[in-house]
């Protein structure tokens, strides 16, 4: 499943053109798509709301981001069983919504919900895993404008460290000097141009051309892989590159869905995007330190939690 | 219809099938009245206390042992806790280096 999402209203248009020339014979669906929202309910009905600690503007927040969710989860549900391939429009965050959806199975595995939850809730966990194992692509429509630039940014990091696939970005429209746009601000596009994609290399930044829109019918690389390398003095490092970060106001800590163990997920806050990457079983033993952002990279270094390595008093003797 | 109309007998102090007795008119009546449905309220909670064994609770010890008095019922229920809100556990935050 592709989805479309763009920074200003106007690249709504593009969306549809853009789907067309990247994946030919494609079912499109617009902003007027109206699909069935089976999972709102459950998901009301499968979290509880904390009463009266609950101030309005975080029920609004939370309503806002389950009619969001309903809409990604609605969107795959039909692209599963779609005979053509699915290009969709998505009105706002697909990142936010993507984290939110994480969250939301996140809270239902530790809070052991019950059987009946899973069952209503299956839609919901399989696009969660979907969008985890990188299979729900995105394009980004901006056009070639400042802020616009880097609330892609922005968009782009989150999205790529959530485990969508961002198959890139589009800057549409180009201003023309058929139309008769002055050479300065065709210029100062061209740059903003330039600029976005160095900020986000290596996803490709494409602009309209001739005015029509590009194509994106690449195949998008998995480019926010964490690596875990283990360092001369006994210590971890866990390490991961997000296009765009550098732009980006981040939150680095640690999480745990299973009392056994200190660490279960490393935890990075995007400009408000939460994102939850799970370490492996060494990771789970040891204890996060220290956090360093270093451009797009970040490295997060975790000693060892003592309880959790014993240590080995045979080898002791024989060491001694 | 005709049911609707008449006072209910507990209002009126008469027993049922007495509600054929004309109402009283004029200021006196009205006070009467008030007192009446006043007596007549308070000897029905007199009676529903008695009937739920609240009266007796001085001598109960634990509220569980006791599910016929409506004080035990009360303490019990207020002692259950209610389910918690389910939240996500906290997010332990690292102070961050910028090199």
């Amino acid at each position: 499943m592709l989805l479309v999402s763009s920074i200003t209203p106007s690249g709504q248009a593009w969306a549809q053109e853009l789907a067309s020339v990247s994946v030919p014979g494609c079912e499109f669906l617009g902003a007027d798509t109206d699909l069935p929202g089976v999972t709102a309910p459950a998901m009301a009905d499968s979290l509880t709301v904390a009463g009266a600690t609950v101030i309005s503007p975080d029920l609004v927040a939370g309503i806002a981001s389950i009619r969001s969710v309903d809409s990604l989860v609605s969107l795959h549900t039909h692209a599963r069983v779609s005979e053509h391939p699915v290009v969709a429009w998505f009105p706002g965050s697909v990142a936010a919504a993507a984290t939110d959806l994480q969250a939301i199975v996140d809270l239902l595995e530790i809070s052991g919900s019950s059987a009946l939850d899973w069952d209503r809730l299956v839609s919901v966990r399989t696009a969660a895993s979907a969008i985890k194992a990188g299979d729900v692509e995105i394009v980004l429509v901006c056009p070639p404008e400042e802020s616009a630039v880097t609330r892609a940014v922005i968009e782009v990091a989150a999205a790529a460290a959530c485990g969508l696939r961002v198959l890139g970005v589009a800057v549409c429209p180009m201003p023309r000097k058929s139309d008769g746009w002055p050479k300065a601000i065709r210029h100062a596009a061209r740059e903003q141009v330039e600029s976005l994609a160095q900020l986000i290399h290596p996803i490709s930044v494409r602009s309209a051309r001739r005015g029509l829109a590009p194509s994106f019918a690449d195949m998008a690389a998995d480019v926010c892989a964490p690596t875990v390398t283990a360092t001369s003095d006994g210590q971890f490092v866990w390490s991961i590159t997000i296009p765009g970060l550098s732009l980006c106001q981040v939150g680095i800590g640690t999480w745990t869905a299973d009392p056994a163990y200190s660490t279960t997920h490393v935890v990075v806050d995007i400009n408000g995007c939460v994102v939850r990457k799970g370490v492996d079983s060494t990771l789970r033993r040891c204890e996060a330190i220290d956090a360093v952002i270093s451009g797009d990279s970040i490295a997060v270094t975790f000693q060892r939690t003592a309880d959790q390595w014993p240590v080995d008093e045979d080898s002791e003797v024989r060491d001694g | 219809m005709d049911d609707i109309e008449r006072p209910p007998w507990w209002l009126s102090n008469a027993e049922p099938g007495d509600n054929e007795r004309p109402a009283a008119s004029g200021d006196s009546a009205s006070d009467g009245s008030w007192m009446t449905l006043l007596g007549s309220l308070g000897s029905l909670a007199g009676q529903w206390w008695e009937s739920s064994g609240a009266a007796d609770h001085a001598s109960h010890g634990d509220p569980a042992d006791h599910p016929e008095c409506i004080v035990c019922r009360a303490m019990a229920t207020l002692a259950t806790p209610v389910t918690q809100p389910r939240s996500l556990p906290a997010i332990r935050w690292l102070p961050i280096r910028r090199l």
